[in-house]
């Protein structure tokens, strides 16, 4: 056993306590805090399997998925911002207008 | 020589017992500043462990790019919004959540068993084994430049668009 096992264990533990987050909090901040844990497990299941395969290819693609992550951090702020303002709340049980 | 070993070895499983830690932290922390602050703990342990690895480079964007940029953004939106009625609501579970979670743990299951098969023996940190320019600045940006240089232009056209979003979304509206 090489430390890719820990690795990934380590990898599957954030995910599930992302998840469990999403599903759990209703603040919206703190549900995309979650995922950005998930986004981040998902960088160090990609890290780990590089250095397993000593191939660079998963290093190239943890480096896209954090750009990608603060481009959505950007208009996912400016977004929240602007629920905000227009509704007074981010609470995510609150937010069903486009409940029919 | 037995230091030498034991002390990447001794941190390694430092820094993953603090990311799972500050992970459930995340979660599980009431106020929303704490658990941005639990977050900022769950990432510098991740860029830790990038470092054991000998993953330098992305250990510096890791904590630049995730624990400076992103999550001042967020520390910023959480002051912007109110979150006292974050603090003080209680949580009671609803079916679908319990359901939700429910599945979550199977997954976690599921994978530890697929992962349990590999567990043998403790044969060291894997990163005594790998070349030295592997993970190196050099080698990453030789890479991007040649194999990667169509998405790295499409990610530059992607940040320029979400500026343009974000600028659009938060401006003042016209009043007519």
């Amino acid at each position: 056993m090489h430390s890719h096992v820990i690795v990934t264990f380590l990898s599957v533990f954030l995910f599930s306590i992302g998840a469990i987050g999403v599903i759990v909090r209703r603040n919206a901040i703190v549900v995309f805090m979650c995922i950005e844990l998930m986004f981040n497990s998902a960088n160090l299941a990609l890290i780990g399997f590089s250095h397993f395969l000593k191939s660079i290819d998963g290093l190239m693609l943890v480096l896209f998925v954090l750009a990608i992550a603060a481009a959505e951090a950007g208009v996912g702020l400016a977004l929240f911002y602007l629920l905000f303002k227009n509704k007074g709340n981010v609470n995510l049980d609150k937010l069903n207008i486009l409940k029919w | 020589m037995l230091a030498e070993i034991m002390i990447p070895v001794i941190i390694f499983f430092m820094a993953v017992v603090f990311a799972m830690g500050s992970g459930i932290m995340v979660v599980c922390a009431k106020n929303p500043v704490h658990s941005a602050l639990w977050m900022v703990s769950t990432l510098f342990s991740t860029a830790v462990i990038y470092l054991i690895l000998g993953f330098d480079f992305i250990a510096a964007i890791q904590v630049i790019v995730y624990a400076g940029a992103i999550m001042m953004l967020i520390i910023y939106m959480i002051m912007l919004t109110a979150i006292e009625d974050e603090i003080k609501r209680k949580y009671k579970l609803r079916l679908f959540q319990i359901v939700g979670i429910a599945f979550v743990v199977i997954f976690f299951i599921e994978a530890v068993k697929i992962g349990a098969g590999h567990l043998t023996g403790w044969e060291g940190l894997a990163w005594q084994h790998i070349p030295e320019k592997f993970g190196s600045v050099k080698y990453i940006a030789y890479q991007l430049f040649s194999k990667y240089v169509f998405p790295f232009e499409v990610t530059s056209i992607l940040l320029l668009a979400a500026i343009a979003g974000a600028v659009v979304l938060a401006k003042k509206e016209k009043k007519n």
